[in-house]
């Protein structure tokens, strides 16, 4: 009976490796694929909560629960008090001109800064929008060259529930973000915190091999609470938005906070949910941009509810710029399967990155420019 | 900016030589000179190319690169965007006949290189426009033949290109982009070399991630801001229903830098203090060498990150 089980699982092993590798090999078909093949595959991974009315949705997206904007939580000089201490930070003299030549709201930064940025000594550096609305705000901090012993690199210890503690606390407290736009997992979730491990690997010519894990990189990508279900009842609670926070931190201190295009966001007019797409036209139109990219494969397509902004608007005369809230579907399209093994990489093809792209759930009264277009 | 390049180089290409050196004396001391590969729009090998599918914002993520190097500073030294792109740009001419890295990517400080990319073994090989004496592919580090940098000028290789970091090639035993860094003909050794474990991704949501990593690699470490500006935790593949990771169906974006010396100590100081405007005298030698990335980092395309 043994013998019989081992045999036949190694025959599975032996038909899934063959699989495995035609899918592998076929990468390096060249074949474009046609239009009905594409319109296959987007039917098959939009999610079925996209249906041919998608009103309810979209109206449910658009009631989303927006935290206080960084304009109204930060207190910039609280910040650089925080950071620099007692020293006095030397400002950019750049941060006075809020505007550019033509009266647009500046997107670039105001920058305050202890130390030398070039050198070799220890530089602090604290940077954001002079628009806050555009949503950038940073901080890094270096020691002196030669002030780290590689040899008694001190491994971190934290965990990654405290990394992300730690975190959120500052991004809350110094970087001005809210706390109700970073998701909060739930309490059955198997990775609840989004932190990895930054390590540095020592090699040397006789073998040898020293890794030391030196810091948490904490990586929260903006979340709006929304309440939502998809079609097997699995609950959806939070969806994607733009901006990015990642924090490094160590047992001792933080070392980089850098939070990007957390852009203020605010309800338009344009976005009617009576002009939600249906599921027939966002799948012709995925299928269409797709076609675009000349595919001769894909092993993968993630369509993902998220919400994107449509591009600022706002000059000298209306003063304040805004991201305006678009309910959108989230596009990555993988080329390359998960995960192949070391023979198996020689053998992909002239296609390898993946790329995102966004497509809007309404239909817009006019063209707008919106956010990560491929 | 320093320049170091060897005598019989320097005989063989004299023109280049001259040019380095006038623009050694007429730059300030902290001016680099950068240089932009990237190929969005590739060719179907039906209509004579390489194949690969186009990702028209490629460019646009060098370009955000290149674009803030200038404003710390820098040389625009040259921004190629499709065309004519083969390997020649790339490889040494010590090796294929026609070959002018000398006066492309090694002929710049700083160098960028966009386009598709692989594992072969026991390095990376990046996918061309069009074909170059039978090559459609770019083969660099372990135990390929066809590009070697550092000879003439280069210091930072940036390669935003699928595999370009796979941990496997890192490992003790294996000289991966190392064996790319250096020239074993005319000798030199280029610093660093910054890349991906696994797949990695385009889009318009990256580009900024680029020009962040151009400024903050004048403040820190550029193997450091390489590896915190690029990388995107739980960010790709995500189900509908799981688009935070929590369920774990979603993968990661895995930067990776590498720096290489004849000594621990020299390894150390390029993974730990070079930047753009704190560069040391070149390695002269690469037996030693360091990574900085994420341990058990999760992309498409690779198991987890574990050299």
């Amino acid at each position: 009976m043994f013998l019989f089980t081992y045999k036949s699982t190694r025959v599975v092993i032996f038909i899934a490796m063959i699989l495995g590798f035609t899918q592998v090999l076929a990468m390096d078909d060249e074949r474009p694929l046609t239009f009905d093949e594409v319109i296959l595959m987007v039917e098959k991974d939009l999610p079925a909560m996209i249906s041919n009315d998608n009103t309810e949705l979209v109206s449910k997206m658009l009631r989303a629960r927006l935290g206080s904007p960084i304009s109204k939580r930060i207190n910039i000089a609280g910040s650089l008090k925080s950071i620099f201490g007692r020293r006095r930070p030397v400002l950019d003299p750049n941060c006075l001109r809020t505007f550019t030549p033509s009266g647009d709201p500046a997107p670039d930064e105001c920058t305050a800064s202890s130390g030398s940025p070039a050198g070799q000594g220890a530089y602090t550096e604290f940077r954001w929008s002079k628009n806050l609305q555009f949503g950038n705000v940073k901080f890094l901090r270096r020691d002196a060259d030669g002030t780290v012993d590689p040899g008694k690199l001190p491994p971190i210890k934290m965990s990654d529930e405290q990394a992300h503690k730690v975190a959120v606390d500052f991004l809350s407290k110094t970087m001005g973000i809210s706390p109700d736009e970073i998701p909060v997992a739930p309490e059955n979730a198997r990775n609840p915190f989004p932190v990895r491990t930054l390590a540095i690997g020592e090699m040397g010519p006789k073998g040898e091999k020293n890794i030391v894990p030196i810091a948490k990189v904490v990586d929260i990508n903006r979340g709006l609470l929304v309440g939502l279900k998809d079609v097997a009842g699995r609950d959806i609670p939070y969806l994607p938005a733009p901006g990015r926070a990642k924090v490094v931190v160590t047992d001792s201190r933080i070392l980089q906070a850098n939070v990007q295009g957390w852009v203020e966001l605010e309800l338009s007019p344009k976005v009617d949910p009576k002009n939600a797409k249906t599921r027939e036209e966002l799948v012709k139109e995925i299928a269409e941009s797709i076609m675009r990219k000349e595919p001769t494969n894909i092993s993968k397509i993630s369509l993902i509810p998220a919400f994107n902004s449509m591009k600022f608007v706002g000059t000298a005369s209306t003063v304040v710029p805004v991201g305006l809230l678009l309910p959108a579907i989230q596009m990555v399209v993988s080329v390359v399967p998960r995960d192949l093994q070391e023979a198996e990489q020689n053998l992909v093809g002239p296609n390898s990155a993946g790329y995102s792209e966004w497509f809007s759930l309404i239909d817009l009264l006019e063209e707008n420019e919106t956010d990560d277009d491929e | 900016m320093r320049v170091r390049f060897s005598h019989s180089h320097c005989f063989i290409h004299l023109f280049t030589c001259l040019t380095i050196l006038f623009s050694m004396f007429l730059s300030p001391a902290y001016s680099m000179e950068v240089k932009a590969f990237a190929i969005g729009d590739f060719v179907p090998t039906a209509s004579g190319g390489c194949g690969g599918g186009d990702r028209t914002t490629w460019p646009v993520m060098v370009d955000a690169w290149y674009d803030h190097m200038a404003i710390h500073g820098h040389s625009k030294d040259g921004q190629y965007t499709d065309g004519n792109m083969t390997i020649r740009r790339f490889c040494d001419p010590d090796t294929i006949n026609g070959c002018l890295d000398h006066l492309f990517v090694d002929e710049a400080d700083a160098s960028m290189i966009a386009t598709h990319g692989a594992d072969s073994g026991d390095h990376w090989r990046g996918t061309m426009r069009s074909s170059y004496a039978g090559h459609c592919r770019l083969d660099a580090g372990g135990t390929a033949q066809e590009m070697f940098t550092g000879d003439v000028d280069l210091e930072f290789l940036h390669l935003s290109s699928c595999n370009s970091a796979d941990d496997d090639n890192l490992s003790p035993g294996n000289k991966g982009p190392r064996e790319a860094l250096t020239d074993p003909v005319d000798g030199g050794y280029a610093h660093l070399w910054t890349g991906f474990h696994g797949v990695m991704y385009i889009g318009g949501s990256f580009v900024n991630d680029y020009k962040d990593f151009a400024h903050d690699a004048h403040s820190v470490g550029i193997a450091y801001a390489w590896a915190t500006n690029h990388l995107r935790t739980n960010s790709v593949n995500c189900a509908a229903y799981d688009p935070f990771n929590w369920f774990g169906t979603c993968q990661d974006i895995c930067p990776v830098s590498v720096s290489q010396g004849q000594s621990a100590s020299r390894a150390w100081v390029g993974i730990q203090y070079e930047r753009y405007n704190n560069v040391y005298s070149d390695p002269t030698g690469n037996g030693y060498w360091y990574w900085m990335g994420y341990l058990g980092c999760d992309s498409v395309g690779e198991t987890g990150f574990n050299p």
